[in-house]
């Protein structure tokens, strides 16, 4: 195969080149290329190492630059700021809820005053309750066949509510009626 | 061959070996000697490789370069002059890449017709015959170029050729083939000249 013509031509056609140009000192070009990419590269990288470092520190501060110190001082004078205002606002809630129960109890005081005394109150229902006996007895006199029970009607009113008007009332009655 | 011809080849096939340990190793020196011993072929292979053109001594460099960068990861499987060659072939196919991508900006740039390059060897050129050789080797693709110069200028078999390349030896022989057809059609008048 390699006795074709085509190699022949090719062997002829390479032997006439003009041997390649290489420069002189070869080895020492090469170390001088890989210290300098060494160098480049140390350089990036500290220059990344700067900005990062630049860019984490501008990342921890706060708006007006001053930077937050992780301090355990820092976090308990925080801590016992936070807790003061917590017993102020506690203090405040307590207060609060007395004036309210003394309001309460002011408003159970004058409603007491306000409403009428229960002895009248007593009267008054004795009063109504005698009358309610009395003019169901005028009901039943006015029905020949209830007198009886109208007298009697009119006696226990005077019995049960003795000194009001109803049983006044009552007597009369039973005075005009012959009782 | 003489005993003491042999007796020099197993030396210096021995020292090659040593050679390779010692680059591993980084011995001072190694390096040194690496280039001084391979530089003339690897400049040789590099300039067949990139058609008889181009920056030849920058892709050596790179070619030394990426040894004394990887020197850590010489296993000593292959030969040193397997791994150089290697490394040459990779370096010449990222040379041309740029090399056609910077062709390609130009004509763009200039609006100039394709195939209005300069002659294969920068004006060089011994013979015309020769330089038609040149010429339509370098015109063949990158991969058909490199079997060419690997089996007939570097003279290495094609099971080798294979296992530079990272394939098969009949991927190589069709590539081979390939090639063949093509040089005999672009030097047609050149062969029957010959003839």
């Amino acid at each position: 195969m390699r006795h074709d013509p085509l190699n022949q031509l090719l062997r002829q056609a390479d032997a006439s080149a003009a041997p390649p140009p290489v420069g002189a000192n070869l080895a020492g070009r090469i170390r001088w290329r890989e210290r300098r990419r060494r160098q480049l590269r140390a350089g990036a990288i500290a220059a990344i190492a700067l900005v990062l470092g630049a860019w984490i520190c501008l990342g921890t501060t706060r708006p007006h630059g001053r930077i937050i110190v992780e301090d355990p001082a820092h976090w308990r004078a925080e801590l016992a700021s936070l807790d003061a205002n917590a017993t102020g606002h506690l203090q405040a809630a307590k207060s609060l809820e007395g004036v309210e129960e003394g309001s309460r109890r002011l408003g159970l005081i004058e409603l007491q005053l306000v409403q009428p005394d229960v002895m009248e109150r007593i009267d008054a229902a004795r009063e109504f309750a005698g009358w309610v006996l009395v003019r169901e007895a005028d009901r039943m006199r006015n029905q020949p066949a209830h007198q009886v029970e109208a007298r009697e009607t009119y006696r226990r009113a005077v019995r049960l509510f003795p000194g009001s008007t109803a049983a006044s009332q009552a007597m009369q009655q039973l005075g005009s009626n012959g009782a | 061959m003489s005993t003491a011809a042999i007796t020099m080849a197993l030396g210096k096939q021995a020292d090659r070996a040593d050679l390779g340990a010692r680059l591993r190793d980084g011995e001072p020196g190694a390096f040194e000697s690496l280039v001084s011993l391979y530089q003339g072929r690897i400049a040789r292979l590099a300039y067949r490789l990139l058609g008889w053109s181009g920056d030849v001594d920058d892709v050596v460099q790179e070619v030394f370069l990426a040894a004394l960068r990887n020197a850590g990861s010489f296993r000593g499987e292959a030969s040193l002059w397997t791994w150089l060659t290697r490394i040459t072939l990779n370096r010449c196919r990222t040379h041309q890449r740029r090399r056609l991508m910077w062709q390609r900006l130009r004509r763009v740039l200039s609006r100039h017709r394709p195939g209005s390059s300069e002659p294969a060897d920068g004006g060089a050129v011994r013979d015309e015959m020769a330089g038609a050789v040149r010429a339509a080797v370098a015109a063949l693709p990158a991969r058909d170029r490199e079997v060419v110069v690997l089996f007939y200028l570097e003279q290495q078999p094609a099971a080798e050729i294979a296992a530079l390349l990272g394939t098969s030896a009949n991927a190589v022989e069709v590539r081979l083939h390939r090639a063949r057809a093509k040089l005999r059609i672009a030097l047609q008048k050149v062969m029957a000249d010959m003839t």
